[in-house]
């Protein structure tokens, strides 16, 4: 499986049966999950090696570790094995998939939700408080002032609403179109500009004196 | 902090975004020439808001790992699947049979057992009748034993003369 086909599940809709074209000799993601409903684990495992790359990274960008991401997309794919019989094929496997794995993230954002709110409380508090001298005398180097970033994007996202990190990580991060992520995430396209607007407003206050 | 026009700011991510289309992208991009504010906000976004991406990238190995997990997991839910599936298979043939013959049974069950509340139910009933019966019983001894019928009969008596007398 090559990183071309990778590719093509990174792409939107119409540029993805693009790319199916340009690969005539790879079967097409409705035949694989005619044979995986039929039985075919290896049918589905194709599919696990299309989409694998992509859906963690999706996971990554909610739970901002390797091993949580991992399993949050592995449990993904296992729901949509169990699941597969309820594809009907009126929306792309890789769009079907994808809302399943949205709908993990979110559940496991909910649960995590709480203890992240404390966390960024404290960090906000003990560590990275913009108009204490201290904070500025911490990062003498750039490593320093990246971990020191990256910590403090870490608790800015958790402190967002489930479904407004959402939308902001699949537009943000995952470049997909406001058309996309309302499919994925079942809501109106409406909504998902008022959870992305929310999500960069407050995003901006609190990463302020990094922009 | 800048200060951006309320009107504009939604409009702002979205055009950030490249996904702001037709009039109103025109109309963003007019009022962007002419508003400072506006224009330093629609920067702020653009320097802020790649850096909250954070990528991980594995090597090859995590990735072999990741399938070889997969098919695993796979396995063992195929096995368990299976496992499920067999067991329906072999009730399949047996399941209407048996279910005709649960009811019938259930049937049989609930008669026999109203028949046997019937007759577990006679018991009190006749056991209240008795009780009604017998207190009206000693009644009527009581009454036999009564000075008043004596006094009936002799004035049965009386009647009898009398209807001799007449």
């Amino acid at each position: 499986m090559g990183f071309a086909l990778q590719g093509c599940a990174l792409a939107l809709d119409g540029a993805f049966e693009q790319c199916m074209e340009t690969a005539p000799d790879k079967p097409r993601d409705e035949a694989l999950v005619v044979l995986a409903q039929k039985g075919d684990s290896k049918a589905f495992e194709e599919l696990v090696e299309r989409y694998k790359q992509k859906a963690f990274r999706i996971a990554f960008d909610f739970s901002r570790d390797r091993d949580e991401a991992k399993d949050l997309s592995q449990e993904a794919f296992l729901r949509a094995y169990t699941h597969l019989k309820n594809f009907d094929g009126r929306s792309g496997f890789y769009t079907w998939f994808y809302r399943i794995l949205v709908n993990i993230c979110l559940d496991y954002r909910r649960k995590a939700k709480r203890a992240s709110t404390e966390e960024f409380n404290e960090t906000v508090e003990t560590q990275v408080e913009p108009s204490h001298p201290a904070a500025h005398s911490v990062a003498p180097d750039q490593q320093a002032i990246a971990a020191q970033m990256s910590r403090h994007v870490d608790a800015a996202l958790d402190a967002l609403p489930p479904r407004q990190r959402m939308a902001f990580v699949l537009k943000n991060h995952q470049g997909l179109s406001i058309r996309e992520i309302a499919e994925m995430m079942e809501t109106a396209e409406g909504t998902v500009k008022v959870h992305l607007h929310r999500a960069v407003t407050a995003l901006r206050v609190r990463l302020a004196e990094f922009a | 902090m800048t200060t951006v026009c309320n009107e504009f700011e939604q409009d702002l991510v979205l055009y950030h975004y490249g996904d702001l289309r037709g009039e109103n992208r025109d109309r963003l991009a007019t009022h962007l020439r002419a508003c400072a504010g506006c224009e330093t906000y629609l920067k702020e976004l653009t320097a802020l808001l790649p850096l909250t991406v954070n990528t991980d990238e594995p090597g090859e190995d995590f990735w072999q790992n990741y399938s070889r997990e997969m098919r695993h997991k796979l396995a063992d839910l195929q096995e368990k699947k299976s496992w499920w599936q067999e067991l329906q298979a072999i009730l399949r043939p047996w399941t209407l049979p048996a279910l005709a013959g649960t009811a019938v049974v259930a049937l049989a069950l609930t008669l026999n057992t109203a028949n046997k509340t019937t007759v577990v139910d006679d018991g009190p009933t006749a056991d209240l009748a008795l009780m009604e019966v017998l207190p009206m019983a000693e009644n009527l001894e009581l009454i036999n034993n009564m000075d008043v019928l004596e006094n009936i009969e002799v004035l049965e008596v009386m009647e009898g003369s009398g209807n001799e007398a007449a």
